[in-house]
C-alpha cells in the first residue's frame, strides 16, 4: 500500500495526480498483484516456501528501492516536450499508463508472490488448515495496508519525501526478507540476503533521480512534498535583478498556481489576478478593505490589490489556504506576509469549512480553488456554496472568481457563471483575461453594475488603468444571468469532472481550429 | 523582442488612413482600446476597418479576435503583410502549427512581390527569421509530442498483453 500510494506521486510532478493517474496506477497494481499471486501460487507448490519468500521479499525490496533511481529517465520516454495543459490530455492518459507498466508492474508483481508464498509457509510452519494460515496472512497484510496508507500520506511523505517513503518501505521488506531467510537457515538464502542487502544500500547512494522538469531560463528555488501535491517554485533567469517567480504543483505543464514579482501591484497583462483589483477601483474610499481569499496559494492576490489600494486606504485580509507548504514556501520565497488588524493566514483548512466559521462581512472574496491545476472541487462551485459566499459579503461586496476555459460558451465557465448568477438572484459579468485561458467571474451582492460597452464612463470602473483595457472590447465580457446556457450545479448534482472534460477536450479542438479564445 | 520586430514591421508599412482608422489608431496609441473600436465601427473601407481591428485585438491580447478580422481583411487584400504577420503570430500563440505555417508560407510569397525598399526588406527578413524559428519550433515539439505518444501507446498495450498472456497462462496451467 505504502508502494501503490507513492507510486502516483512518484508520477505526480509530470503527469499530476488527476483521476486518470490514479485509475492507471491502481490499475497496473491489481494487475500486477494478480499476475504475482498466479506465479506465487505456482511457486509455492514447489517446496521451502519460507526461502522462496525471503528471497521474494528481498527482490521486490530491492525494485522498491530502485523506483525513484530510474522513474525519471523512464518516464522522460514517455513525456513529450513543451507539453500545454491544453495538450495534455492523450499524453497523460497513456503517457502514465506506459510508465506505470514500465516502473510498477515488475515490483508489484514480485511483491504479488509474497501472499501465496506467506500462506504457504505458515502453514507449514503451523502444520495446520490452509484456511487458518491464509486468515492469518490476509489479516496481517490488511493491517499492513491500514497502517501504510495513513502512514504513507501523514508521515512517510510529508516528513520523508518520495524517495525516503519508498526506502523506508523497501528497506521494511529487505528486513523481512532477511528475517525468513535467517530463520529458514540456509547458507545460500544467506548470500542472496547479503547480495541484495549491498544492492539496496547501493541505491542510496547512486543519488536522487531529480523531479526537476529542469526547463530552460528558470531556476529552481525551492521544492517540497505536501500531504497533497508536489511543489516547487521556479524563478526566471534575467541578466539583472529578481526575475518573476512562480509557485508550480505536480505537473504544472504550462500553467502555475501563483506568481510574484519584485513590485507589489498589477502584473503584465495576460495574468488573472490583475481582475482581482477590478472591485478595489470600482469602489474607491479610505476605509478599510475587507477582504477574504479562499485558496490564497503564494498570496499574489493579496500583493496585487496591495499595490493597487491607495496608501491611505488599509487592507484587511484573512488568507485561507489548503496546502500548508504553499504558505510556508510562499512566506519563504514570494514575501507572503499579511499586516493589519484581524489580517491572518490559515493552512490546512477547506475552503468551504474556512467560510463556515469566518466572521464578519467583507467588501471582497476572492474564490480561486483549484486541485490538480485545472479542477474545481465540486463542492466550490455549487448554488449553496454561492450563496454562503454571498452571504458572507457586505451590502456593497464582491465576489471574484478565476475560471479556467476556453471561451463564454466553456462548459466550465458556463456553467459556473449560471450558478452563480443564480445564487446572487441577478447577473454576473464575466471576462476574459487576454492572453490566457483564465475567465474572471465577477459578482457583487447589491447585483449594481455601471458596466457597459456604450456610454460608460470608464474611469468608473477602473478601465482607465492600461492593464484592463481589453476589457472595453467587445466580445472580452460579458453578463450572465441565471437563465443562460451551461448547467446550475447543486451540492446534490454536481458533475464538474464531466464538465472538465468536455471543457479541455473542446478547447483542443478549438484552439486546433485557431479559434481559440 | 517581438514588440520591437513589430513596431519594426508597422513602422516599415505604409498605409493609407482613413479619418476613422487614423483617429482609431491614434486611439490606440493613447491606450484608448475601446475608443479606437468605437471609432472603427463607422470606417467605411472593409479592409483599413478589419486590418485595425486584427491590431486591436492583438494589442487586447485576443487571439480568437485576430484570427477572425485576419481572415476578413484578407478577403480584401490576401497578401497584405500587416495582417498576415498578425494572423501568423496568433497562431503561433495558440500553437497551432499548421495555421502558422500555412499563414507564414502566404506572407513569405507577399513579402517576395510587395516591392519593399533595402531597409524594409531587412525589418521584413528578421521578422520572417523570428516566425519561421517559431513555426519551426512548434513542428518540432508536434513531432515529439507524436513520438512520444505512438511510444507510450505501443509500450503500454505490448506490456499489458504480455502480461494479461502470462496470467492466463499461469491460471491455465494451474500448479
Amino acid at each position: 500500500m505504502v508502494v501503490e500510494l507513492a507510486a502516483v506521486r512518484l508520477l505526480a510532478p509530470w503527469y499530476g495526480s488527476s483521476q486518470v493517474v490514479w485509475t492507471n496506477v491502481i490499475g497496473v497494481v491489481l494487475l500486477a498483484l494478480a499476475l504475482g499471486y498466479s506465479i506465487g501460487g505456482r511457486l509455492s507448490t514447489r517446496g521451502n516456501p519460507l526461502a522462496k519468500l525471503g528471497v521474494t521479499l528481498l527482490l521486490a525490496g530491492l525494485g522498491a528501492a530502485l523506483l525513484p533511481v530510474v522513474s525519471t529517465p523512464i518516464v522522460r520516454l514517455f513525456l513529450p516536450e513543451g507539453l500545454a495543459l491544453h495538450e495534455a490530455a492523450d499524453a497523460v492518459l497513456w503517457g502514465s499508463l506506459a510508465a506505470a507498466l514500465c516502473l510498477f508492474l515488475p515490483p508489484a508483481a514480485v511483491l504479488g508472490c509474497v501472499a501465496p508464498l506467506a500462506v504457504e509457509a505458515v502453514q507449514e510452519i503451523q502444520k495446520g488448515a490452509a484456511g487458518r494460515a491464509g486468515g492469518a496472512v490476509l489479516s496481517a497484510s490488511t493491517l499492513g495496508s491500514l497502517l501504510g496508507v495513513f502512514g504513507t500520506s501523514h508521515l512517510l511523505i510529508p516528513h520523508l519525501g518520495i524517495r525516503g517513503t519508498f526506502w523506508m518501505a523497501s528497506g521494511a521488506l529487505v528486513f523481512a526478507g532477511a528475517l525468513a531467510l535467517f530463520l529458514q537457515r540456509g547458507s545460500r538464502g544467506t548470500r542472496a540476503a547479503l547480495l541484495v542487502g549491498v544492492g539496496w544500500a547501493a541505491t542510496f547512494c547512486i543519488g536522487e533521480s531529480s523531479s526537476s522538469r529542469g526547463n530552460e531560463g528558470w531556476r529552481e528555488l525551492a521544492s517540497g512534498e505536501s500531504t497533497y501535491q508536489s511543489i516547487r517554485v521556479v524563478e526566471e533567469i534575467v541578466p539583472a535583478g529578481d526575475g518573476m517567480r512562480f509557485l508550480q504543483v505536480n505537473e504544472g505543464f504550462d500553467s502555475f498556481q501563483s506568481v510574484w514579482q519584485p513590485q507589489e501591484g498589477l502584473l503584465p497583462l495576460g495574468y488573472y489576478y490583475n481582475d482581482f483589483a477590478l472591485p478595489v477601483l470600482m469602489r474607491p474610499g479610505t476605509e478599510p478593505w475587507r477582504l477574504l481569499v479562499l485558496g490564497l496559494g503564494g498570496g499574489t492576490a493579496l500583493r496585487v490589490l496591495r499595490g493597487v489600494l491607495p496608501d491611505d486606504r488599509e487592507l484587511h485580509a484573512i488568507g485561507i489556504e489548503l496546502d500548508p507548504l504553499v504558505v510556508e514556501l510562499a512566506r519563504d520565497h514570494m514575501q507572503l506576509t499579511l499586516a493589519g488588524p484581524g489580517s491572518e493566514v490559515h493552512a490546512n483548512l477547506d475552503a468551504r469549512v474556512a467560510l463556515r466559521n469566518t466572521e464578519g462581512l467583507f467588501d471582497q472574496i476572492i474564490l480561486d480553488c483549484y486541485a490538480n491545476q485545472v479542477e474545481i472541487p465540486p463542492h466550490l462551485c455549487t448554488l449553496e456554496f454561492f450563496r454562503e459566499l454571498r452571504d458572507a459579503l457586505g451590502e456593497y461586496g464582491f465576489l471574484s472568481v478565476n475560471l479556467g476555459g476556453f471561451g463564454f460558451d466553456d462548459p466550465v465557465v458556463a456553467s459556473v457563471a449560471r450558478t452563480c448568477a443564480a445564487a446572487f438572484e441577478g447577473k454576473v459579468l464575466l471576462l476574459r483575461v487576454p492572453r490566457s485561458r483564465n475567465y474572471s467571474l465577477l459578482a457583487r451582492r447589491s447585483n449594481e453594475w455601471a458596466w457597459g460597452m456604450h456610454g460608460t464612463d470608464w474611469s468608473t470602473v477602473g478601465l482607465e488603468n492600461e492593464q484592463f483595457a481589453s476589457h472595453s472590447l467587445p466580445d472580452t465580457w460579458r453578463y450572465v444571468d441565471a437563465q443562460d446556457g451551461g448547467r446550475v450545479l447543486t451540492d446534490d448534482r454536481c458533475p464538474i469532472e464531466l464538465l472538465q472534460a468536455r471543457s479541455i477536450k473542446e478547447g483542443a479542438e478549438r484552439l486546433g481550429a485557431g479559434t481559440g479564445g | 523582442m517581438i514588440g520591437s520586430l513589430l513596431c519594426s514591421a508597422l513602422l516599415s508599412f505604409a498605409v493609407h488612413q482613413g479619418d476613422h482608422h487614423a483617429r482609431a489608431l491614434a486611439l490606440l496609441e493613447g491606450g484608448d482600446v475601446g475608443g479606437a473600436w468605437i471609432e472603427l465601427q463607422f470606417e467605411p473601407d472593409a479592409f483599413l476597418k478589419e486590418s485595425a481591428l486584427v491590431r486591436i485585438c492583438h494589442e487586447a491580447g485576443d487571439l480568437g479576435g485576430v484570427l477572425r478580422h485576419a481572415r476578413l481583411a484578407l478577403l480584401e487584400r490576401p497578401t497584405d503583410p500587416e495582417v498576415l504577420f498578425f494572423a501568423a503570430w496568433a497562431h503561433v500563440s495558440l500553437r497551432n502549427c499548421t495555421g502558422a505555417a500555412n499563414v507564414v508560407g502566404r506572407l513569405a510569397a507577399g513579402l517576395a512581390g510587395a516591392g519593399f525598399s533595402a531597409e524594409e526588406e531587412k525589418s521584413w527578413s528578421g521578422i520572417m527569421d523570428r516566425l519561421e524559428y517559431e513555426v519551426g519550433e512548434l513542428r518540432r515539439l508536434e513531432v515529439d509530442r507524436a513520438d512520444k505518444m505512438a511510444r507510450a501507446r505501443v509500450v503500454s498495450l505490448t506490456l499489458l498483453v504480455l502480461a494479461g498472456s502470462l496470467l492466463g497462462w499461469s491460471s491455465i496451467k494451474g500448479p
